[in-house]
């Protein structure tokens, strides 16, 4: 029988869109959890100019971080409940490429909207324009490494009982690189260096995580779904 | 040799006169450490007698970083063979481990307050120590997520394997950052820095630790393999 591959990936991305496009709420909650953790820091630093201007930066990653963690654990599970994920271990196309797609949607539909918000918190807290537009490139960036590491720690947890508690346990240690090199970028803006080479190793990381993380999904999927 | 010991019975039969031993070497040792350490080593000329707490601090944060090693091998063994003794090694040496990495930053951050004048820095060694700690955390945590516990090896493993990045970041933190904590003095390329009449106790104390962590660790199989057999015999009734 000839497989028609391009036929099977339509109908995977079409898929992953309608499952997002029906689950629209879940982005919403994650917008008012981000709007909630922005207002809070104000209020709990203190109203004023110098302070803000020292973590402001900080608190835009952290509501982003923060909101995201939630759903990156499950990108696996509704798939796993409804037997899906069977079906995509005995389609023709390799386990590994259909995880790889997963995560491309989930950030093309989660990580790139969420971009859309950084620059209308960031003027909530005064940071700077050229700031703004390089903090927009490194979390579209380092979204993509989110995902895959995401993808790593939901395909391990898959069929826990509590889920909710070790999964960002597991994601913290993971993404440090990927917080350190973006923070590295940002830190050599502010004070006029350039912010290329820590640029170049956020890449790099995502680019590694690329290659190892529908690998050890697929592997722990495959697991997951022999017990 | 590990073919013989991987059956648990062998093991078991194995181990039961030299258990005994392990521990009077691993008390001695620690015992005679622990004299030369607090009485018998010369002072610091900058630190003074806090450099004493250098002779437990070291041996925490080397079996710390090496027991996550040796997890990470047994879970490669346990996932290339699937023998399910590896999977009880890794699971007794983790609670250890643990332990051992939070023991790390506790007399570190003792000898830090009076040092360096804080508790707690962010350093490159201090930090990865920290998510050596969270590994620990992790490994344990997933290992016993699952309904069945035996489900939990797998993913365990697979996690260990995965933060093995950790152990050489540890290791060379100290060289490719410039950190509040000290380079290396012990494991260099041109011999130790460290001065002779300190790195005798440092040794006596670092047999001791392993004679202990491997006493402690057997009782560990021990237990774990009481455990699975006393859950097989209740399959058994039914």
């Amino acid at each position: 029988m000839k497989i028609n591959f391009k036929n099977i990936l339509i109908a995977l991305i079409e898929k992953e869109f309608k499952s997002y496009l029906r689950s629209i709420n879940n982005f919403m909650n994650m917008i008012v959890f981000m709007i909630a953790i922005i207002i809070l820091f104000p209020l709990t630093v203190g109203p004023s100019e110098e302070k803000l201007t020292l973590v402001s930066n900080a608190i835009v990653w952290i509501a982003l971080i923060v909101s995201i963690i939630p759903t990156l654990d499950k990108i696996y599970i509704s798939d796993f409940k409804n037997g899906w994920l069977e079906q995509y271990y005995y389609s023709p196309l390799l386990l590994e490429i259909i995880i790889l797609i997963k995560c491309f949607v989930f950030w093309f539909f989660l990580i790139i909207p969420l971009t859309i918000f950084i620059p209308i918190f960031s003027i909530l807290l005064n940071i700077p324009f050229l700031i703004i537009f390089w903090n927009i490139i490194i979390f579209a960036i380092g979204g993509l490494g989110f995902c895959l590491i995401g993808s790593i720690c939901s395909s391990l947890t898959l069929g826990t009982k509590s889920n909710n508690l070790i999964s960002p346990l597991l994601i913290l240690p993971l993404a440090i690189p990927i917080f350190i090199f973006g923070n590295g970028v940002v830190e050599a803006v502010k004070s006029n260096y350039d912010p290329l080479p820590n640029l170049y190793l956020l890449i790099t990381v995502c680019l590694i995580l690329l290659i190892i993380s529908p690998l050890i999904s697929a592997y722990s999927i495959k697991i997951a779904l022999t017990k | 040799m590990i073919n013989y010991l991987a059956n648990p019975n062998r093991f078991l039969n194995f181990i039961k006169p030299i258990e005994f031993s392990i521990g009077v070497f691993s008390f001695l040792f620690i015992f005679i450490g622990l004299y030369l350490s607090l009485f018998n080593s010369p002072e610091d000329y900058q630190q003074g007698d806090t450099v004493r707490i250098m002779y437990i601090h070291v041996p925490f944060a080397w079996f710390a970083s090496f027991l996550y090693f040796s997890i990470s091998i047994a879970s490669i063994f346990f996932i290339i063979w699937k023998h399910p003794f590896a999977d009880i090694i890794a699971r007794s040496i983790a609670p250890l481990g643990l332990i051992f990495s939070i023991l790390t930053i506790l007399t570190g951050s003792l000898w830090g307050k009076p040092m360096w004048g804080t508790w707690w820095v962010w350093d490159a060694r201090l930090t990865s120590m920290l998510i050596l700690c969270l590994f620990y955390f992790a490994y344990i945590g997933i290992s016993n997520a699952f309904p069945r516990k035996i489900d939990g090896s797998k993913p365990a493993a697979i996690l260990a394997i995965v933060g093995m990045v950790n152990l050489p970041i540890i290791k060379f933190s100290v060289d490719w950052w410039n950190t509040l904590h000290q380079p290396a003095s012990i494991i260099r390329f041109d011999g130790p820095s460290i001065n002779q009449e300190m790195l005798l106790p440092l040794v006596i104390m670092l047999l001791g630790f392993l004679f202990m962590s491997i006493f402690i660790i057997l009782i560990n199989i021990k237990t774990n393999l009481i455990y699975k057999k006393y859950q097989s015999e209740i399959l058994k009734l039914g």
